[in-house]
């Protein structure tokens, strides 16, 4: 029945692609997020979505030769993802042999740079920026709130164990915190009141998700998030308030086994698990060590040979001791933290690029906010967008240090949503009637 | 392995997020209704934080 309810909307969907550039590009965003074939079990499971969006969205652009042309602009950000794409294409020709996910890894890397490429092309105001917020905060929480409803309908017994698409439940926990603010921003900008009490339904069930998933990194990014919002929220009292009655809320909720296991954060350095990441940078960074231009290719250290080449290696965290690393099924183990994870596939030229591309998402923000502040409440929006886009980035620069999620998209639409949202309010301030659009042949 | 787990009401929240989608994407599309504008229907945002006036059209 399923199957069938998604072929009928896909009756619906597919010419509101085909007429609508804008239309086709929100629908392979919100399809790839969506991860719409885990929830399907019968002939439309092995549909590709994201693909068909993708190539519709893709078609129309190149057909309108006026809008790549006039539209596009490098910047920072453009550059340093055009530089990330070209060094992964020469790391992965350059890969050590036998690894099963290195073209993989790198194609679904290009095809996120293309669709934060689009995204300049074709979020040219304020309105087109908000649909594309509300398609990333729709498609992302909700896989927070059926694991939330799950949670809540099992009276907090229920675990969420994440899903092929995000990976474990650390992954999918840390990828729901990093939504969170966004979903703030449409709670408090959205105009009808129902919708908006919606978004804040969305946010509450996203923070039971990210205790079902048991998560001691979803509870450290939670920690992170409610830091930031206080420390760069204009009301801190109230946001110290609002952070304390909800985490009452939580460890009420949550079960005896979440509070014991998030306990475990304060031995972390006795604790099994942490010093098995340890191990596991090592052998990265000992990776990176032989490769340092080019590293040894996507998910390197999880190829069998390549691992067996290094495990007993040290890198350059020979003075933290830790115990023998095991591999996984007699394979390689993952990397563990996206900064270890970059340094081994793409080695330190790609670390490089990559701590600038995050580094750059800051330098972009703090421009927005100065550029805007004093500037009275048409600007307010641009602001509040900024810092939560910073809020999910500060996010997964924490969360991720734990995780191997280098390469996962919402970190680098964060990122370019930024360079787009500087773009508008530029383009706002020279315009005498405060209606921000970029130039434009046509509004396709 | 991740357990698939099947429900009703799984299905129905999957057919409430797709039908969301398609009506913001309706409003999207600049049609005569709408002064040939795009639109964000039930999805339009405030100008300002703080109050009612209006938004989602340009």
């Amino acid at each position: 029945v399923r199957d069938l309810m998604m072929l009928g909307m896909m009756l619906v969907l597919l010419p509101l692609a085909l007429t609508n550039t804008f239309a086709a590009y929100l629908l392979w965003g919100w399809s790839g997020l969506f991860a719409i074939n885990y929830y399907l079990y019968g002939f439309m499971a092995s549909v590709k979505f994201v693909f068909i969006f993708a190539i519709i969205a893709l078609v129309l652009i190149f057909k309108d030769k006026n809008l790549y042309r006039n539209r596009f602009k490098f910047d920072t950000t453009t550059i340093l993802f055009s530089l990330l794409a070209i060094h992964g294409l020469i790391s992965a020709s350059l890969a050590y042999s036998g690894l099963v996910r290195n073209w993989e890894l790198y194609l679904d890397l290009l095809k996120t740079m293309l669709f934060c490429i689009c995204m300049s092309l074709l979020v040219t105001n304020r309105l087109r920026m908000h649909a594309l917020v509300i398609i990333l905060v729709l498609s992302t929480s909700f896989h927070g709130l059926v694991d939330g409803l799950k949670f809540l309908a099992s009276g907090g017994s229920h675990n969420a164990v994440g899903m092929p698409k995000f990976g474990d439940n650390n992954h999918i926990a840390m990828v729901m915190v990093m939504i969170l603010p966004l979903a703030f921003y449409l709670y408090r900008y959205t105009k009808r009141r129902i919708v908006a009490l919606g978004f804040l339904g969305l946010l509450a069930t996203t923070v039971l998700a990210v205790v079902a998933t048991g998560s001691r990194g979803g509870l450290i990014s939670m920690l992170t998030l409610s830091a930031w919002l206080v420390v760069t929220g204009k009301r801190k009292m109230a946001g110290i308030f609002v952070i304390v009655l909800c985490s009452v809320m939580v460890v009420s909720l949550a079960p005896e086994s979440w509070t014991s296991r998030m306990n475990t954060i304060k031995t972390a350095e006795e604790d099994s698990s942490f010093l098995g990441r340890v191990g596991a940078w090592k052998v990265s960074s000992a990776i990176a060590l032989s490769n340092p231009f080019f590293g040894g290719g996507f998910r390197s250290i999880q190829g069998i040979e390549v691992w067996n080449r290094f495990k007993d290696s040290q890198g350059f965290l020979g003075f933290i001791d830790t115990p023998p690393v095991m591999g996984v099924h007699g394979g390689g183990k993952a990397a563990h933290s996206i900064y270890f994870e970059v340094v081994a596939d793409l080695g330190f030229l790609g670390l490089l690029i990559y701590l600038s591309i995050l580094l750059n998402a800051f330098v972009v923000g703090s421009k927005i906010k100065r550029f805007i502040r004093n500037k009275g409440d048409d600007y307010a929006w641009a602001y509040d967008l900024a810092n939560m886009l910073m809020g999910s980035m500060l996010v997964y620069m924490v969360g991720g240090a734990l995780l191997s999620a280098a390469y996962f998209e919402l970190p680098y639409i964060c990122t370019m949503l930024l360079a787009v949202l500087f773009r508008l309010v530029s383009i706002q301030e020279s315009k005498p009637d405060g209606v921000a659009q970029l130039p434009a042949s046509n509004m396709r | 392995v991740v357990k698939k787990e099947h429900s009703l009401i799984e299905g129905l929240l999957i057919m409430g997020e797709v039908a969301a989608m398609i009506l913001l994407l309706l409003a999207l599309r600049p049609g005569r209704r709408n002064g040939g504008k795009e639109n964000l229907g039930i999805f339009s945002f405030k100008v300002h934080s703080s109050d009612a006036s209006e938004s989602g059209k340009k």
